[in-house]
């Protein structure tokens, strides 16, 4: 790999090659993919040997067992299983909220370059092995992807990519929207990675209701701020939204943190509900913590099964 | 600092600022507190039901606040008036208004010099009012209102020939109008006013102009036994400085006059008559001085009442009609209701304290010829005569009528008794008989002399100005510790309050 000194800063190379032990594994590779690491369950130019049938005429005389011919005396075929390549689809929110400090601290703490480390080894280890890794990059507008790479060649290009990538001034986070078109998308079924904090104005039920229409296996991976279950506020204040500035009157006292604590954990467990059963994962990365340890307890034995 | 003694509205303007900055201030501190977030996602769910309460619904704040409003309050209590607005010391200013004092504006000016001074020096307080005292006891001024309207009111009083001075009954009302602490102030009056009326202090003060005028002090109203029994004015008067007169107006025509010379301040005494015999119901009397300043007033005449006079059975008859012919005695036939007696000597039941006039019988020495003394008011003409008589005993007294050969009294007064040798009464034919009877009877009467009015003086020698109030100077000590306390207050409460912000 060569780094460039943008995306040096955000991915030291000590830092990729402590992800080269990790591997995402497809249960079920789709068809139609490129020849790739991920086993599949079509026959092809595989190299794990999986059947044999009897030959027909305009068979790869190349695939003939030619042992068993000379047992048999017939002609059969070595069937193998394919080696594919698994899509990764990730999703990057860009929305303001991801470059704000926690509420009630002054010191920065962003979430959107955790959360661009995320993207960037999460898309090292698919790429790694031969993955076929996009990136979608979504606030309430339109943004361009970044298309398909794959080999560790072409990783240079994504991190890059990522390097340039900055939180859009006043953008919306519109998870909704960006779920429900990218659900739409004709894409190839793989495994989605949404890297995001989930605050969608509109709701946890709409959030939910939007994963479920993606036709993939789903990794959510949630960017937080520490303590933001607990956010350490008090008193009379009027509290702003930083992407839509809207503003409102509220008395913070330890009922309504009691309350919030109540309302986030729920959000939480709708998350980790409908990532779980879409055969994904579910993963609080807390920006006050370094990312490869916390995104390694996804990979247990080192596989992330998706 | 001069905030000591402000009107009413003043208070109140500065107590209405004061509480609407500490209002704003309040508001300010308590305003809403901006914090952005992520997101209002979970602060939704919870906000609907924990709407802040900042203005109204938060009982510490405004009891905060209140504890600071009514610390301020206090601390501007004090510098405004240590007793309140209610109770801070007033005065009560009594202006002289009678007729020794200039008139017109003159008057006003004067005054009002003084009492723009006094006000500026130390303030009249909440229930300070200006009194005019003359024909009557006149409120020209009420705390509240400016001093020019008292001024005006005052130039426009009636002064010259008005009824006598008001300046007990003013006195009197201005010592029920105030509380203790309270001072009333007297510009002009008479001379012996007592340090106190009714626990009031009683202070006095100077108005320059008022002691270098022409001044009636008082009038009296006197027997003039020498010029036949008639009666006279005694008039105790100041002509301002220089050359004057004194005039007595008794109508129909008819005036007494007499020159007057004092000086500035000072006061002479006067006495024209004797009044003539019919009515006289009032009198004008006139002090002018040489400089063309004038005073006048209008005397009341009171109706004389008829000296009660018992005379004992044992006397000569004369004795009797004589006392009966006189308009001004009036015969009492009980002796405890008679204010002289004329008995015998002897006689008993003479209370040792009514005056009487005492006929001592008995024979004795002869006596050649009686004659009058210097302290006898009657120019007697008593007959010679040559008569065995006793003559009175030679006690301590004042000698009317001595013989001439020998020397010894016939008629002598000591203290509130007359006695007088019997004989002179033998003949009550003789004219002088009666009027010594009657001079005698008249020189007993110890009733009071009649004071007309008025009684008022040129001011006496000028005096300083009095003082601030001490009870408003007692409470200054109060003021920074009132000061102190709010200003921790304040402190403490907006320490507590950064506190819960931070917390």
């Amino acid at each position: 790999l060569a780094p460039t000194a943008a995306s040096q800063e955000l991915f030291d190379p000590a830092y990729l090659r402590s992800l080269e032990g990790l591997r995402i594994l497809a249960r079920r590779v789709p068809s139609g993919g490129r020849l790739a690491e991920q086993r599949s369950h079509a026959r092809g130019a595989g190299v794990e040997f999986t059947d044999v049938r009897p030959y027909v005429p305009g068979d790869d005389f190349r695939a003939v067992d030619w042992h068993l011919y000379q047992r048999l005396d017939k002609v059969f075929l070595r069937l193998f299983l394919e080696d594919e390549d698994l899509p990764v689809h990730m999703l990057l929110d860009e929305s303001a909220s991801m470059g704000q400090p926690p509420a009630g601290r002054s010191e920065p703490r962003d979430k959107f370059r955790v959360a661009r480390q995320a993207i960037a080894a999460l898309a090292y280890v698919g790429a790694h092995h031969l993955d076929r890794v996009a990136v979608h990059p979504f606030t309430d507008a339109s943004a361009a992807p970044l298309r398909a790479v794959t080999g560790r060649s072409a990783f240079h290009r994504l991190l890059a990519w990522l390097a340039g990538r900055s939180v859009a001034a006043g953008g919306r986070t519109d998870l909704v929207r960006a779920l429900r078109d990218f659900a739409h998308r004709r894409l190839r079924r793989g495994l989605c990675v949404v890297v995001s904090d989930f605050l969608d104005p509109e709701g946890p039920d709409a959030i939910v209701r939007a994963l479920k229409l993606v036709p993939h296996s789903l990794l959510l991976v949630r960017i937080v701020h520490p303590h933001e279950d607990a956010p350490e506020l008090r008193g009379e204040l009027e509290v702003v939204d930083c992407e839509t500035g809207d503003a409102m009157p509220l008395y913070v006292d330890d009922t309504v943190l009691l309350r919030y604590r109540e309302a986030y954990q729920a959000f939480r467990e709708a998350l980790e509900g409908v990532a779980n059963s879409r055969r994904g994962g579910y993963l609080e990365l807390r920006t006050d913590r370094p990312v490869v340890p916390q995104l390694a307890t996804l990979f247990r034995g080192g596989v992330l099964e998706a | 600092m001069s905030l000591l003694g402000l009107p009413a509205w003043a208070y109140a303007a500065g107590l209405a600022g004061l509480a609407a900055a500490l209002l704003g201030l309040h508001l300010l501190r308590i305003r809403l507190r901006r914090q952005t977030v992520d997101s209002l996602l979970f602060f939704r769910q919870v906000g609907a039901v924990h709407k802040p309460r900042v203005l109204l619904g938060r009982p510490s704040r405004w009891l905060s606040f209140a504890l600071g409003m009514a610390l301020l309050a206090a601390a501007w209590t004090a510098f405004a008036g240590p007793r309140g607005a209610d109770g801070a010391p007033s005065r009560v200013v009594l202006v002289d208004a009678t007729a020794q004092a200039p008139a017109g504006s003159a008057r006003s000016a004067a005054v009002l010099r003084a009492v723009e001074a006094l006000a500026a020096d130390a303030g009249l307080g909440p229930r300070g009012r200006i009194v005019a005292f003359g024909p009557g006891a006149v409120t020209i001024w009420s705390a509240g209102e400016p001093l020019a309207r008292g001024a005006e009111r005052l130039a426009a009083l009636p002064d010259r020939g008005t009824a006598s001075s008001r300046i007990w009954a003013a006195l009197g009302e201005a010592a029920r109008s105030l509380r203790p602490g309270d001072e009333i102030l007297v510009l002009g009056g008479p001379p012996d006013l007592p340090d106190r009326i009714d626990g009031i202090p009683l202070l006095r003060a100077a108005v320059e102009d008022l002691s270098a005028a022409p001044a009636i002090v008082s009038v009296r109203l006197t027997d003039t036994p020498e010029a036949g029994g008639g009666r006279a004015l005694r008039i105790e008067a100041g002509s301002g400085g220089g050359p004057g007169a004194v005039r007595v107006e008794l109508g129909a025509g008819e005036a007494l006059a007499a020159d007057i010379d004092t000086a500035a301040g000072a006061t002479a005494v006067v006495e024209l008559g004797p009044l003539p015999d019919r009515a006289l119901p009032a009198l004008e009397i006139l002090v002018t001085h040489g400089g063309g300043a004038s005073a006048r007033t209008r005397i009341d005449i009171p109706e004389a009442r008829p000296l009660r006079v018992h005379v004992g059975a044992d006397l000569p008859p004369a004795v009797a009609l004589a006392v009966e012919a006189d308009p001004r005695l009036e015969p009492a036939a009980d002796l405890a209701a008679a204010e002289v007696a004329v008995v015998l000597a002897g006689s008993g039941g003479l209370p040792p304290e009514l005056p009487a006039l005492i006929v001592e019988p008995g024979q004795g020495e002869r006596i050649r010829q009686p004659r009058r003394t210097a302290a006898c008011p009657l120019p007697l003409g008593l007959r010679d005569r040559v008569r065995p008589a006793a003559a009175l005993h030679a006690e301590p007294g004042e000698v009317w009528v001595e013989d001439a050969a020998s020397g010894a009294a016939l008629v002598r007064r000591s203290g509130i008794r007359i006695q007088i040798v019997g004989w002179l009464l033998d003949d009550p034919t003789h004219r002088d008989v009666p009027a010594l009877i009657l001079a005698a009877v008249h020189a007993l009467d110890a009733r009071p002399p009649v004071v007309v009015g008025p009684l008022a003086a040129p001011l006496p020698a000028p005096v300083a100005a009095p003082a601030a109030l001490a009870a408003r100077a007692d409470a200054w000590p109060w003021i920074p510790v009132l000061l102190l306390c709010a200003l921790l207050a304040l402190c403490t409460d907006a320490w507590l309050h950064h506190r819960s912000r931070i917390a």
